[in-house]
């Protein structure tokens, strides 16, 4: 069993003059290396979740653990910030965040505030334009002559660039037609795959399936499920009371289901595994 | 000549060497619903700009319900044309849900009588009635998209343009925008033109155009146009997954026949065989 | 999301003030300001500080909100008052030294000042819990309907003025995203000197900027495929109605400057 890389024990979060809690008795332990997808309504308590996870707020009650940090309403602002030195945290349009001359520089400007040598900087800087697959001509660039989509891999490089151990993403794609969002997540399937630990907020079930080993889905403030991808598409009913759909090849299985045809697995989780379910169920007829 | 007729269109930006669209030949029926895809920069955007004559053309010709866009007919083209941008926020001018109806009937000189009925009207065909007084912080993205729609409507135009309205909504708010639509044009008699990634949003289209490298490189019915999967992912829209299905089947020695294209008939196909 | 109640901001109890005409109450409020001029003496002071309570007790709004919108102010009034006491002279000399001293006149003066600010500030903290910023702004529009005369743009002034308050949290929202997102990134508000601290602005105010000139040319764009053109005419959704309650409002406001004037003569 690999380490816990986050422990949250009974987390409530109450912003200030609001009438209701953010976040109600959260329970949740993390592994290190997990790819965690959280889905829900919008207002359902993810940001705030994930801004708690990453210390940039401070909960009203309860403990949580990230990397050895411990945290509790009472933890000390420099403690809080010292969980930057382990998460990174890849914001809704990220690309909103640039600010500095040239690419090289936005990119460093987290390695800097985190203290690092200049040789150290420069080398994680290189390391991450190359991660996200742009040119190193581009450091010397400034970032807003760049196209959107362009600006978005800046904007996350330099939040790669201080190599965290955990990776959380707050719909990353959004915006993006299907070729850009297939590059970011293949991007992301690959820090996770390095040793990342990799939690994702997210509104599109299909990256759900294809990409989280477990999921979180929140509403009204509470996480309402733990489990995996597999488990959650089984209850189609369930999901839509939560205004969420299910996946594409997960439909299709269920559909054929209520048409009296079966497969053998029902929560076929990519378009690929729903072919090989069909091919199966072609081959056992032919046989017959 | 009802309709949009676009002739020989060519536009390049101040400053940029390279014309965004070049020899641009399209016909848009009225009462028709119209997909324009391609890149990002493939000048979709600028397209639809030049119609609702917020650019002027270098060269070439377009024509709104028979009236020639040009520098004299602006007023009469953005009374033909209503537009829908992507960004919620950016296009929320009043201090309120009514207010911002009102903004553009204010601009058309609608008495004041006479608007409250229009907004009233407008605001409960996007169903955002109960919202008149809301200001715009407390709604939601897909809500202000509703109250844009509604302002829209207010004017009565005979075209609605969505600038990849629906791009920054949640999949549940998207889908609501796109049944809204839906259910309009059922009712109305107006033209939709939409910009968009979205493939669902694509497959509610009549007709498809795809841009790409400033010209037309395909337009016709959308079932035909999305039969290219090789240029739809070329533009980075992606295979519509009935025909991703097709091809996964395919590599798996099952071949589906080639009358049976959406994900709907690939199913019904599946469900013949199978049963 | 998380709006905060700030001073003077609109409070919505629905009291006989609310539904006050903006035009009369903005009229009452530059009237009042005008008044406090015109105290002499204690008898008028009170009177004025009497019918300034009635207003506050018509408003429907708690008191404590309006001591609350004094507190933010609380050190600008003290300092001046301080200034007032040490620094003007005339009348008997209580203390002096070198340049500072407290006199009698100085006294009375620091007092009318105190009495001036906390006056004029209430007053206009009860206009603006009473109306919205909205209806405040088509007030003054009609008030500056004259200036159209002599060429100034007024229709475009209040659409400009009503579009900045527009977006006024929109901005303050994107504020606090820029800013949670480079916490984030490891940088800490809170520390270094002062120079360091207004280094660390430029990720703030940076993204703050090219996000904001990006908003006005989409807004821009926005507002011309919706029609506006600036030197066209406009009508106006938002109708300003004189009701009875107007009229009287503005007896009792006669009543008030006629009584003080009254008081003046007498004592």
């Amino acid at each position: 069993m690999a380490d816990p890389a986050i422990t949250i024990d009974g987390l409530h979060y109450h912003y200030p003059n609001t009438k209701k809690e953010a976040l109600i008795d959260a329970n949740l332990t993390i592994n290190q290396g997990e790819f965690v997808a959280v889905i829900g309504k919008t207002g359902s308590g993810k940001s705030t979740l994930v801004s708690l996870i990453d210390g940039l707020l401070q909960p009203t009650a309860g403990r949580l653990n990230v990397t050895g940090v411990e945290i509790t309403p009472t933890t000390k602002q420099a403690q809080l910030s010292s969980i930057h030195h382990h998460v990174g945290f890849v914001f809704q349009f990220p690309e909103q965040q640039l600010f500095a001359e040239t690419v090289a520089d936005d990119i460093a400007f987290g390695p800097r505030n985190l203290g690092w040598s200049e040789e150290k900087i420069t080398a994680s800087v290189d390391e991450a334009l190359q991660l996200v697959n742009l040119p190193q001509e581009f450091k010397t660039h400034s970032p807003f002559a760049l196209s959107g989509g362009q600006m978005r891999r800046v904007a996350i490089a330099g939040v790669l660039a201080t190599k965290p151990a955990i990776l959380i993403l707050d719909e990353p794609t959004a915006g993006l037609d299907n070729q850009a969002t297939n590059d970011l997540l293949k991007l992301v399937d690959q820090v996770n795959q390095q040793g990342t630990t990799v939690i994702m907020v997210t509104h599109q079930m299909e990256q759900v399936a294809e990409h989280a080993g477990r999921v979180l889905v929140m509403d009204h403030g509470k996480i309402i499920a733990n489990t995996t991808p597999k488990k959650l598409f089984n209850n189609g009913e369930q999901l839509a009371a939560f205004s969420l759909s299910l996946p594409i090849p997960v439909a299709v299985a269920h559909s054929l289901k209520h048409d009296g045809i079966h497969l053998q697995d029902n929560e076929p989780l990519t378009m690929a595994a729903l072919a090989d379910q069909l091919a199966m169920a072609m081959r056992g007829k032919t046989d017959e | 000549m009802a309709g949009i007729r676009v002739n020989n269109l060519t536009f390049t930006y101040p400053n940029q060497e390279r014309p965004v669209l070049k020899d641009i030949n399209i016909d848009i029926a009225p009462a028709s619903w119209t997909a324009i895809i391609g890149h990002n920069g493939s000048g979709k955007s600028t397209l639809v700009r030049l119609i609702d004559g917020l650019l002027i053309p270098d060269k070439g010709t377009i024509e709104v319900n028979g009236i020639n866009v040009d520098e004299n007919s602006l007023g009469l083209i953005h009374q033909q044309i209503g537009f829908v941008f992507q960004n919620p926020e950016n296009q929320f001018v009043g201090a309120t849900v009514a207010d911002d109806v009102a903004f553009g009937l204010e601009n058309r000189r609608v008495p004041p009588a006479e608007m409250k009925k229009r907004i009233h009207h407008s605001l409960e065909m996007v169903g955002m009635l109960d919202y008149q007084d809301a200001e715009p912080v407390n709604l939601s993205g897909g809500q202000k998209q509703r109250v844009a729609l509604a302002g829209v409507l207010s004017l009565m135009p005979q075209v609605i343009i969505l600038d990849e309205a629906t791009s920054m909504l949640d999949p549940l708010a998207r889908q609501e925008i796109l049944s809204l639509l839906t259910e309009l044009r059922s009712k109305q008699n107006i033209s939709i033109i939409s910009i968009t990634h979205d493939i669902n949003e694509i497959e509610l289209a009549d007709e498809t155009i795809i841009l790409d490298e400033a010209r037309v490189a395909k337009q016709g019915p959308t079932k035909e146009v999305l039969k290219d999967g090789a240029l739809l992912d070329k533009i980075g829209v992606g295979l519509p997954a009935g025909q991703q299905l097709k091809q996964l089947l395919a590599q798996r020695g099952i071949n589906v026949p080639d009358n049976y294209f959406s994900l709907e008939e690939i199913k019904q196909w599946l469900t013949q065989q199978l049963q | 999301m998380n709006n905060k109640i700030v001073f003077g901001s609109y409070i919505p109890t629905n009291s006989v003030l609310h539904r006050l005409d903006p035009r009369m109450k903005l009229m009452m409020c530059i009237g009042f300001v005008v008044l406090v001029f015109f105290v002499n003496n204690l008898i008028t002071g009170a009177w004025l500080a009497l019918s300034l309570l009635l207003a506050i007790k018509l408003s429907k709004v708690s008191v404590k909100l309006y001591w609350q919108g004094l507190k933010p102010l609380f050190w600008i009034i003290l300092i001046t008052v301080v200034f007032q006491i040490f620094f003007s002279s005339g009348g008997t000399v209580y203390w002096r030294w070198g340049i500072m001293s407290v006199t009698h006149d100085g006294l009375i003066n620091s007092l009318i000042i105190l009495y001036r600010f906390v006056v004029i500030i209430v007053a206009s903290t009860v206009l603006t819990v009473t109306t919205q910023t909205i209806q405040i702004a088509d007030g003054l529009s009609w008030m500056m309907k004259p200036l159209a005369l002599i060429k100034v743009p007024v229709n475009q002034i209040t659409l400009m003025l009503s579009i900045a308050l527009r977006f006024v949290p929109t901005i303050m929202d994107e504020t606090g995203k820029i800013m949670k997102a480079q916490r984030a990134r490891g940088m800490n508000f809170n520390q270094g000197n002062i120079i360091t601290r207004v280094h660390h602005l430029v990720p703030i105010l940076i993204p703050l900027f090219v996000n904001s000139f990006k908003r006005a040319e989409e807004l821009a764009t926005a507002m011309e495929a919706r029609g506006y053109d600036p030197n066209a005419p406009r009508t106006h959704y938002r109708q300003l109605i004189w009701h009875q309650v107007d009229n009287w409002a503005a007896v009792w406001s006669s009543l008030v400057v006629v009584i003080l004037f009254i008081l003046r003569i007498f004592f």
